[in-house]
């Protein structure tokens, strides 16, 4: 299967088989991100189930695998779409490991604000924000993966990217590294933006599906997802 | 719409995009990084290390590897995978380091070390290999969670000790990890420790006699070169500045200045005095920014380290002993890890001591502070009297009420505190399984006391002093029925760990003592009281599993006439305790009339894959009751797989292991040796560890194992009778014959332990002693009182009748053998019949008896009812066939046809006493068909080498008129056939390990011993024969060191 190029409902049906450990795998990359996200704020202040995020992101999986599981029985046409429907196996999942230790409440030692635990709107909030990432760092990774195949001023346009977003470099600093004329820089700059910007609109579009028109839509919420603001795509 | 298409319109304006581009390219900050995906990182690494995992995420990176945690799609579990960094790939010296770690994490087979499962090679061809998916946390989170150094002190004293042990052991096997750390240490949900990233591990050529050689661990770096560390090289130093920092604040001195040749053992030992000097103090040794870090590691500028340890508060026996591990000079520090694992051991089982006495201390301030408390009601219903006449003075009163009120708030204040940490501890404890839990109940038993004592020492009131008296005493009777929970675990292992030594009869007794002892009597509780008492522990299902054993006893144990006894009650207890349909199945095939297709349906099944240990353990069990070793050898294997610090599993490949066809001696020493690393108070692992070491010829080793499980067990028959053994191998006659002097006077001698003072006084030339103890021994093992089921003593009546009839007394043999066969027929299981059988054959041929010899040897054959016993059955029809041509053979009239007739033909030769012409068919044999003979009979070449050497010292009914030169002809043969049998044994189509197993056995066949010891050869063949032979063996030896291992 070709990870990269297959819709979110792809990948779930592909990996629903008994059979599709490699569809599985991809799956599990894909998706990991918000869940641990998720399961991470919403085990704010509980020590014990802090330890545990890794071993839940695992059931979430485990959950969806199994046969007869949740991805067996996942239904495109629901509302909310897919990630609706990942957060609902997520968030069953939490409440039985939270079931499974009830007493956690008595060791929490909450240590300030960012050890208070979150409620559900916020927790829905952490959960979208890392799919937003998650669908913005894979838009990055489409990019780098394309520029690899293409010439070098490709790559060039990506680590142009990388020095000014991962490094806070400034145009005119990176010009003077490269030793090129800095409007010529701001120029691959322009273009690495729109090159981003593609790739970014086909992870929304194979992600969530739909027209032209909603793929754009789901582009633009995804700046407010990220803030912590909307709803998820 | 494709993905290809251009989008219609931007999703947002430039503010948005650059706030998309932000997030797609920012870094991930530490704190995102906590609950950062693994996959979101750059993908460097594959999805796909092999067909067999698949990678889940990232567990952590390191300067050389990255650890992933995947899915082993064959045994369906997750591993840890570490993987070569890609960067490093072309790197050979970085490759090869990595190698070595995955080899001695291979190597190293202990409870307390991660387990290395299998090796390999990416796609990209980058090396991983996997291990053990650690639960838990590592001490370095455990130790930053303490709010205090003093907290749960306790607690990581024990820890650190679990570490001490682990590290012991590797260096015990020559290996120094050189990188310990709280990082580093892995603290199990159960409260297991693991000692985690050998990945600077070191073999050194010192150690003890396990050291390994360096081939044993893949030719692990040992040159000085290989031992600088990657985090020092100055190339990487600062882009691994962090590891470096956590590595310098636990490493000595020799180590930060990279004098790699000083660095040995007690560099370990100063990283546990660094370790140790965390858990006190609350940091390490060295704090500070890493330039200062690095300096003062240098040098070993130690002074705030000592002075945080002289003020921490600890035990003063455990500041010293990190001030002894920290000594700047290697020479000061002590000698390895089992010198501080003995002195932290020691410590705490002092402070067990203390513990105990303070209890006793704490009883009679109990029962002191109740008199005084009669006393103080007295004198408050006076108070009360007067100050019932004081009433009029309202507001004196009043005044008087409060300040009582207050004082009796303030002194209740600790004893709640003391009680709620109490509770508390004994919630953590109930949470916890056993026997993890021991000490938390016996920290809830000893905070109840506190809040007890706090009570008593002021004036809470009545309600609260009466409540920590009642959780005081409740808590301490809580830690001591689970004390002798324990004790009773314990004694069940020490009575399995004896179930292949003491006779049944003994077995029986040590069981129902045991049984009593705890609480459940047999002959005085009924079966409901019984179920009850033991359901009421936690550890029921382990007293259970007791309890079957006892059937197993019982089933094989006739009562005084010899019938079967009943042993259903036992079962239906079983049941009654644990109810598991799994277990009560393999426990009713015990009711089966054919037990062994019932427990062999069992583990054929689909279920079977899927038992947990308890279970596997009942099942392995079974198999070894029917005989089926092999496979029960594989199950435990399986199960150990997935539960490596079980003693009992441990310690059963241990056993089993040298009862298979061949031993596999190496596998008993590993694993009886992690079964001793569990349980160093149980004798039995050590006596596996001997015999492993006598089998390999490492005879003061064994010694050593011998005399320790018997410092534990002086009674233990047969350890005594190996050590003797061993001594007398080893060639330390004197100390051989104090220890046989030990067996005779033993009560319970064991058969074998008979055998060999039969041995001792043939050698000393006294045949009537020898006699008299072959017929006391026979008398007692065929009395009724021992069992005679199982290869060891079944084998052990063979050798016996036959050593009797050798010394003359055929026919003494030959009436007990069949007295025996009579009495036993009907219990003892095929395999122990055959075996009777066949001994009562050869006695028959022995007497001349042919004819009947011949009935007897089909009626054997007629016993060989499984594979097992096809050879039997064909090596019993060949000695028929040989008996009934004998006579001809011997007159020239007959001649065999066949390799297999001249196999058949020459041994039953040899086996009466015709040597000469067992040497010449062993010679036209193999002149005529080599490989027809060889493959008639894989040991028919040993056994042709043996009628060689009896030729040539002179031994046999016809070999008087044999000259000098015949005689050094035959052990010239012989050393030409053994040389042959070594050639053959290095053939590419020879099984891995054949060579190895003859070069073993030719080192300790007793056959041979006279051409091993130069005086006795030379006395017998001759000085250029014995030199000769010499040579041959100084060969053997030399092979030995580089055989494959099986």
């Amino acid at each position: 299967m070709d990870g990269a190029n297959s819709t979110c409902w792809t990948v779930i049906r592909a990996a629903a088989r008994a059979d599709a450990a490699p569809e599985r795998a991809e799956f599990v990359r894909r998706y990991a991100a918000p869940i641990r996200a998720y399961l991470g704020a919403r085990w704010r202040g509980r020590p014990r189930l802090r330890e545990e995020v890794d071993d839940a992101t695992q059931e979430v999986f485990v959950e969806c695998f199994r046969q007869g599981g949740a991805l067996a029985k996942a239904d495109e046409e629901r509302a909310g779409g897919f990630r609706a429907f990942l957060y609902g196996v997520a968030r069953h999942v939490a409440l039985r490991a939270e079931g499974a230790r009830p007493r956690d409440a008595q060791f929490s030692t909450p240590g300030g604000l960012d050890d208070l635990p979150a409620d559900e709107p916020t927790l829905s909030r952490a959960f979208d924000r890392a799919w937003a990432q998650a669908l913005v760092r894979a838009a990055a990774h489409r990019m780098a993966e394309e520029a690899a195949r293409g010439d070098a001023g490709a790559r060039r346009r990506v680590e142009l990217l990388r020095r000014r977003f991962s490094d806070g470099a400034p145009i005119r600093d990176v010009a003077r590294e490269w030793g090129v004329d800095a409007a010529r820089v701001h120029h691959e700059y322009a273009r690495a933006r729109d090159e981003f910007r593609a790739a970014l609109f086909a992870v929304v579009a194979l992600e969530c599906g739909g027209t032209a028109g909603e793929v754009a839509r789901q582009c633009a919420q995804l700046v407010q997802l990220l803030d912590g603001g909307g709803r998820a795509p | 719409m494709t993905a290809s298409d251009p989008p219609p319109t931007k999703p947002g304006d430039d503010a948005e995009l650059d706030r998309l581009l932000a997030a797609a390219f920012a870094r991930p900050s530490p704190s995102a990084e906590a609950v950062a995906p693994a996959p979101d990182r750059p993908l460097d690494e594959p999805t796909d290390v092999s067909d067999r995992y698949v990678v889940l995420g990232e567990l952590g990176r390191g300067g050389v590897g990255v650890v992933l945690r995947g899915r082993d799609r064959e045994l369906e579990r997750d591993v840890a995978i570490k993987v070569l960094r890609p960067e490093h790939a072309a790197h050979e010296a970085l490759s090869a380091r990595f190698v070595a770690e995955a080899r001695i994490g291979g190597h190293l087979e202990h409870p307390g070390t991660v387990p290395v499962y299998e090796m390999g090679r990416t796609k990209d061809a980058r090396p991983y290999f996997t291990m053990k998916l650690v639960q838990g946390r590592t001490l370095a989170s455990l130790l930053a969670a303490r709010a205090d150094p003093a907290d749960e002190r306790a607690r990581f004293v024990a820890i650190f000790e679990q570490v001490c042990h682990a590290v012991a052991y590797a260096h015990s096997r020559g290996v120094i990890h050189r990188d310990l750390k709280p990082a580093n240490v892995m603290v199990g949900a159960f409260g297991e420790v693991q000692v985690a990233d050998w990945g600077l591990a070191k073999v050194v050529g010192v150690g003890t006699e396990e050291a390994p050689p360096a081939a044993a661990v893949g030719g692990a770096p040992r040159s000085a070169g290989d031992t600088a560390t990657p985090r020092l090289s100055s190339s990487q130093f600062h882009s691994q500045a962090g590891s470096v920092l956590g590595t310098l604040a636990y490493m000595p001195p020799e180590q930060a200045r990279g004098e790699v040749e000083r660095v040995d053992a007690r560099a370990d030992v100063f990283s546990l005095g660094a370790l140790l000097c965390e858990i006190l103090t609350g940091a390490p040794p060295y704090v500070g920014d890493i330039t200062t870090v690095f300096e003062h590691a240098r040098v070993g500028r130690l002074d705030d380290a000592l002075a945080r340890l002289d003020r921490c508060g600890a035990d003063a026996e455990l500041v010293a002993l990190a001030r002894a591990c920290l000594a700047a000079d290697p020479a000061a520090r002590p000698r390895d890890a089992r010198d501080v694992a003995t002195s932290v051991s020691a410590h705490r089982a002092a402070l067990g001591e203390r513990a105990r006495a303070a209890e006793i201390a704490a009883a009679a301030a109990t029962a002191k502070a109740g008199e005084e408390r009669r006393a103080r009601r007295l004198t408050t219903a006076l108070a009360l009297t007067i100050v019932a006449a004081l009433l009029i003075f309202g507001a004196a009163w009043l005044k008087s009420e409060r300040d009582q009120r207050l004082r009796q708030e303030t002194a209740a204040r600790p004893v709640r505190d003391a009680l709620a940490r109490a509770r508390t501890l004994a919630q953590d404890a109930a949470a916890m399984a056993a026997p993890a839990n021991l000490e938390r109940w016996h920290d809830a038993a000893a905070a109840a006391r506190q809040a007890s004592d706090a009570a008593h020492s002021g004036d809470p009131g009545e309600a609260i002093t009466q409540e920590a008296d009642a959780e005081a005493a409740r808590l301490t009777a809580a830690a001591a029925e689970r004390d002798r929970d324990q004790a009773m675990a314990i004694e069940i292992g020490r009575i399995f760990g004896s179930w292949n030594t003491a006779p049944w009869p003994v077995v029986d007794a040590h069981f129902e003592r045991a049984y009593r002892d705890w609480g459940v009597d047999f002959s005085t509780m009924d079966d409901a009281a019984i179920v009850a008492r033991i359901r009421a522990s936690e550890r029921a299902i382990e007293i259970a599993q007791g309890i079957f054993g006892w059937i197993r006893t019982r089933a094989a144990l006739p009562d005084a006439h010899g019938e079967p006894r009943d042993f259903r009650r036992f079962l239906a207890v079983c049941d009654g305790v644990d109810p598991d349909p799994w277990r009560t199945k393999i426990r009713m095939s015990l009711l089966d009339r054919d037990m062994r297709r019932s427990i062999l349906a069992i583990a054929d099944g689909p279920a079977a894959r899927d038992f947990d240990l308890t279970t596997t353990l009942f099942l392995g069990f079974m198999l070894v009751q029917v005989e089926e070793y092999g496979r029960a050898l594989d199950l435990f294997r399986a199960m150990w797989l997935k539960a490596p610090a079980d003693y009992v599993l441990s310690i059963e490949i241990g056993e089993w292991s040298t009862s298979v066809d061949p031993p596999r001696w190496s596998d008993a020493l590993a694993y009886a040796t992690a079964a001793a690393s569990i349980e160093p108070e149980i004798p039995a692992p050590f006596v596996v560890m001997g015999r492993a070491h006598d089998a390999l010829c490492d005879w003061p080793a064994a010694a050593a194992k011998f005399r320790h499980a018997l410092e534990m067990a002086p009674e233990h028959g047969l350890a005594r009778t190996w050590l003797a053994l061993a001594l007398f191998r080893g060639g330390d006659d004197e100390g051989a014959a104090q220890e046989f002097a030990r067996v005779a006077a033993m009560a319970d001698r064991p058969p074998a332990g008979e055998l060999a003072l039969v041995d001792d006084a043939l050698r000393r030339g006294d045949a009537a002693a020898a006699h008299a103890r072959l017929v006391a021994a026979l008398d007692h093992l065929g009395s009724g009182e021992v069992n005679l089921d199982g290869e060891e003593r079944s084998r052990d009546w063979g050798d016996l009748a036959l050593r009797l009839a050798e010394s003359g007394d055929a026919a003494g043999a030959l009436e007990r053998t069949e007295a025996v066969i009579r009495r036993f027929n009907l219990l003892s299981r095929p395999w122990t019949q055959y075996r009777l059988q066949v001994t009562r054959a050869e006695l028959l041929l022995g007497s001349g008896r042919l004819d009947e010899a011949v009935a007897a040897f089909d009626r054997a054959a007629a016993l060989a009812a499984d594979e097992r016993l096809v050879r039997g059955r064909a090596e019993a029809a060949g000695l028929a066939g040989a008996a009934r041509h004998f006579e001809a053979l011997s007159s020239g009239e007959w001649e065999p046809a066949s390799a297999a007739e001249f196999v058949a033909s020459a041994r039953y030769a040899q086996q009466q006493q015709s040597s000469a012409l067992a040497f010449d068919l062993w010679r036209r044999a193999f002149e005529g068909d080599l490989q027809g003979a060889r493959a008639a009979d894989p040991s028919a070449r040993v056994d042709a080498v043996h009628a060689a050497l009896s030729v040539a010292a002179g031994e046999g009914a016809d070999v008087q008129g044999l000259t000098e030169g015949a005689r050094r002809h035959a052990s010239a043969t012989a050393r030409v056939w053994l040389a042959d049998e070594m050639r053959a044994r290095t053939q590419p189509e020879a099984p891995r390990g054949a060579l190895r197993t003859a070069l073993e056995r030719w080192l300790r066949d007793p056959a041979l011993f006279v051409t091993r010891d130069r005086t006795r050869a030379s006395a017998a063949f001759g000085a250029d024969e014995a030199r000769a032979w010499a040579a041959t063996f100084a060969e053997i030896r030399e092979r030995l060191k580089t055989a494959p291992a099986r």
